[in-house]
C-alpha cells in the first residue's frame, strides 16, 4: 500500500509517495523528509525579511559571513553552474527580478531601476571562499535570489533524508517543476514522469514521457510567472547576461542524479535556448547526453546530468 | 527559577555585552547585533535544536560552537547545518571541554532536561531551557530551585513573554480594550504523526520519547504548556480546577498517548479557558483567544488581531492599524511599532512578526 504525504512550500505543494511493506514507518520517515523541505523553505525564503536568505543578503556586503555546511554547499553548486553555463544561470538576479517586478503582485517593469540593478548583478560580485566557508558581496545592494535552485536542493536534502532510513521505492516532487525518484515501483522499470509540452510556444511539440530510476528531473519554462512590458508578455526566467527575459520560449527539461543540480540546468538550458542538436560541445563534456530525447523538439532540450 | 526577565536572557549572559542596537534591514525585519562575541552550545540536536541553531545563526554577535546529541545520525546532520562546530556525544563531555562557552541551550527531551540544567549550572553556565521544564513536579521544583540559587542567568523557553505581538497585546488587554473578560480559548492542531523515525527499536524508543506515556507530558504538557503560560502571562492567575478528555482518533499504531485531547481549565473567579489540541487536523494551526464585552483578541504567535464590538469605543491607535477580513469579522492587525510602520509606509495587510518567536525569544533573553 503506498503511503502519499504533502506540504505547502517555497510557493507551491510538495508531493512524496512511498511504496513499502511497513506503511507506519513509511509515513515517519516521509514527515522526517518533508521537514527538510520545510526547513529550507524557512531558510532560502527571498520573501521572509527574517530568513537565513535575507540575513545573508543584509550582511554579506559589510564583511565575510560565515556559512554553515549546508548553505556553502549549496551556493558552491551555484557557482559551478554559473561558470559552466557561461553565465546563463546566476543566483544574483534578485535586485533586476525586483526591477522587472517579478517579486511583487502588480508586475511592473521600472526601466531606470532595471538600469541600476545591472550594476549589482553578477557572480563576480560574489565571494565565495572555500577556505573559511565564508561568503561576501563586493558591493552594496547585491542579492541572492535561490528561486532557481532552492526546491532542487531541497528536494536532495529530502531524499537523502528518505535513503538513511532505508527507503527503496519514492517519488517527491515540488510543484511538479522539480521531482526525484528512489527505486523504481513494484514491477516497473522506473517512475514514469510526463513532460507536458502544453503550451503556445511549442505546441508543435509533444508530450513526452521520462523514466526516472534513483534520478531526479526538472523543467523550466519562462510562463510560471509572467508581467507585461512593452505588449509583450514576458517570462519570469531572466537572462542575467543581457539583464532581460529569456526569449525563446519553450522550455527546457534536465535529468540527472541531483535534484539541486537538474533544477539549477533546467533554468541555465532555458536561457541559453539550446535544442539538444544545437548543444555545444564545450556543453557536452560536462552533460553527459545519454537520456536526450530523440524527437526533434525545437526549443526543448534535456540533458543528463552526471 | 526567579522571575529572571527571560527576554534580557542574552543580555545578561553577554556580560559585558551591554550594547543591542537594532539595525533596520530590509522591509522591517530589525536585526539584532549583540557587541561582542558570545559562544554558546545547543545541547539536543533534534527538530528544536535544529531550530534553535538556525536561529541563532541569524544573530550577530552569537557562535554556536558546540552541539550535543546522543544520535550519530542527528550529530552529523546538526553539524552541517552550523559553521564550524564542535561535536559531542554527551552534554558532560562537552561541559568539561568546551570552556570557553558562555551559554547553553537545552533542547533535549523534557524528562532528560534536569540532569542537563543542573549539571550546565554546576560547570558554571547561563542556561536556556525548552519548555516544559520538566515531566513530573519534583523536577520542575528542582530546577527551580537550582535557577534560584545560581550565580547565572536562567530562562525557560516560554516565548509568549518575548514575543512583542504578546507583548503589545497585553498592554490592550491590561487597558479598557477588552473589558470583562468573558472567556478564554485556545486551540494547538497540527497533522504528524508526532513519530521520529530510527535504524533500531532501541533508538526508536528513545527519540519517540513523546509517545511513551511514562515519560510524555502529552499534548496537554508539551503543547498546552507554552499557551497555558500566555493566560498566566495576561492574567497572573494559575487555574484552580481541570477536567478533560482525550483519546486516539487517528493514529492508531499502538501508542497509548492521546493523538486528540480537550480540556477545561477553570479559575477561581469562574472564569474558564477551553483548550484543545490534536495531531490530526492542521486548521487554524496554534492560538490564545481572549473574548471581553469589548473586544476579542486572538494571537497567533506570529500574528495577532483585535476583534471589536460594535459598540466598542474607537481608539487613537487604530488609526495606523490595518485590518484583515475574516469571513465576517474584520480584524485589527496587532503589531509591534505599528505607527512608526505606517509613517514609513511599510504596514502592509497580514504583517506579522518579522522573526519567529524563538528568534525573538534568544534576542531579547540573551
Amino acid at each position: 500500500m503506498p503511503v502519499t504525504l504533502a506540504t505547502h512550500a517555497m510557493g507551491t505543494r510538495f508531493e512524496l509517495v512511498l511504496d513499502g511493506d511497513d506503511p507506519l514507518r513509511l509515513r515517519t520517515v516521509g514527515e522526517a523528509a518533508l521537514r527538510e523541505v520545510t526547513e529550507c523553505h524557512r531558510r532560502f525564503n527571498l520573501f521572509d525579511p527574517g530568513s537565513w536568505l535575507n540575513t545573508l543578503n543584509r550582511r554579506a556586503a559589510d564583511g565575510p559571513v560565515e556559512l554553515d555546511g549546508l548553505t556553502f554547499e549549496l551556493l558552491d553548486v551555484c557557482r559551478q553552474v554559473h561558470r559552466d553555463s557561461g553565465g546563463a544561470f546566476d543566483i544574483t538576479v534578485a535586485p533586476l527580478m525586483h526591477a522587472w517586478g517579478f517579486h511583487s503582485a502588480s508586475g511592473s517593469a521600472d526601466r531606470t531601476a532595471i538600469k541600476k540593478a545591472r550594476e549589482r548583478v553578477g557572480m563576480g560580485l560574489v565571494q565565495l571562499d572555500q577556505e573559511t566557508k565564508s561568503l561576501r558581496f563586493t558591493r552594496p545592494g547585491v542579492a541572492l535570489d535561490l528561486g532557481a535552485v532552492a526546491k532542487g536542493f531541497a528536494i536532495d536534502l529530502a531524499i537523502e533524508r528518505l535513503c538513511e532510513h532505508g527507503v527503496t521505492c519514492a517519488l517527491l516532487h515540488g510543484g511538479t517543476s522539480t521531482a526525484a525518484a528512489i527505486g523504481s515501483p513494484p514491477g516497473q522499470n522506473g517512475w514514469r514522469v510526463k513532460v507536458l509540452a502544453g503550451n503556445d510556444a511549442c505546441s508543435s511539440v509533444e508530450d513526452s514521457t521520462v523514466t526516472l530510476k534513483d534520478s531526479a528531473m526538472s523543467v523550466s519554462a519562462p510562463h510560471g510567472r509572467v508581467i507585461e512590458a512593452d505588449g509583450q508578455t514576458l517570462g519570469h526566467v531572466l537572462d542575467p547576461r543581457t539583464g532581460r527575459p529569456a526569449t525563446r520560449g519553450g522550455f527546457a527539461a534536465a535529468v540527472g542524479e541531483s535534484a539541486c543540480l537538474t533544477d539549477a540546468w533546467s533554468t541555465a538550458l532555458l536561457v541559453l535556448g539550446h535544442t539538444p542538436d544545437t548543444l555545444p560541445n564545450t556543453l557536452r563534456t560536462i552533460l553527459p547526453t545519454s537520456q536526450v530525447l530523440s524527437k526533434p523538439m525545437p526549443a526543448i532540450t534535456e540533458y543528463a546530468l552526471s | 527559577m526567579t522571575e529572571t526577565d527571560r527576554r534580557t536572557f542574552l543580555l545578561q549572559t553577554g556580560g559585558t555585552l551591554a550594547a543591542v542596537a537594532i539595525v533596520p534591514g530590509i522591509a522591517f525585519a530589525a536585526e539584532v547585533v549583540l557587541g561582542g562575541e558570545l559562544s554558546v552550545a545547543i545541547i539536543g540536536m533534534g527538530r528544536q535544536g535544529r531550530s534553535i541553531a538556525g536561529e541563532l545563526q541569524k544573530i550577530k554577535g552569537v557562535k554556536v560552537t558546540a552541539i550535543c546529541d546522543v544520535d550519530p545520525g542527528r550529530l552529523r546532520s546538526g553539524a552541517r547545518r552550523v559553521a564550524g562546530v564542535a561535536t559531542f556525544e554527551s552534554h558532560r563531555q562537552l561541559l568539561d571541554r568546551a570552556e570557553d562557552i558562555s551559554a547553553v541551550f537545552v533542547a533535549t527531551p523534557t524528562h532528560m532536561h534536569r540532569a542537563v540544567f543542573e549539571d550546565a549550572l554546576a560547570a558554571g553556565k547561563h542556561v536556556y531551557c525548552e519548555a516544559p521544564l520538566a515531566t513530573t513536579v519534583e523536577d520542575c521544583q528542582a530546577i527551580a530551585a537550582a535557577g534560584r540559587d545560581a550565580s547565572t542567568v536562567c530562562a525557560a523557553g516560554l516565548l509568549a513573554r518575548s514575543n512583542p505581538i504578546y507583548k503589545l497585546a497585553r498592554t490592550f488587554f491590561r487597558s479598557d480594550s477588552v473589558r470583562e473578560l468573558v472567556a478564554m480559548r485556545a486551540q494547538s492542531n497540527d497533522k504528524t504523526t508526532w513519530r521520529s523515525p530510527a535504524s533500531d527499536p532501541v533508538r526508536e524508543k528513545a527519540l519517540n520519547w513523546r509517545l511513551d506515556p511514562g515519560l510524555s507530558t502529552g499534548l496537554a504538557g508539551e503543547l498546552g504548556t507554552h499557551q497555558f503560560d500566555v493566560f498566566h502571562y495576561y492574567r497572573g492567575v494559575y487555574p484552580t480546577s481541570i477536567q478533560g478528555r482525550g483519546s486516539i482518533r487517528v493514529y492508531d499504531d499502538g501508542r497509548k498517548v492521546d493523538d486528540t485531547i480537550a480540556a477545561m481549565l477553570g479559575f477561581a473567579d469562574g472564569s474558564v479557558l477551553q483548550y484543545a489540541a490534536t495531531l490530526g487536523n492542521s486548521f487554524e494551526g496554534t492560538h490564545e483567544v481572549f473574548y471581553g464585552s469589548n473586544a476579542a483578541i486572538k494571537l497567533a504567535w506570529t500574528h495577532g488581531w483585535m476583534f471589536k464590538e460594535a459598540d466598542a469605543p474607537t481608539q487613537g491607535w487604530e488609526v495606523y492599524a490595518n485590518r484583515q477580513q475574516f469571513f465576517n469579522e474584520e480584524g485589527i492587525t496587532l503589531i509591534a511599532g505599528a505607527t512608526q510602520l505606517a509613517e514609513q509606509g511599510k504596514l502592509k495587510s497580514g504583517v506579522g512578526l518579522p522573526n519567529p518567536p524563538l528568534y525573538t525569544g534568544w534576542v531579547t533573553s540573551l
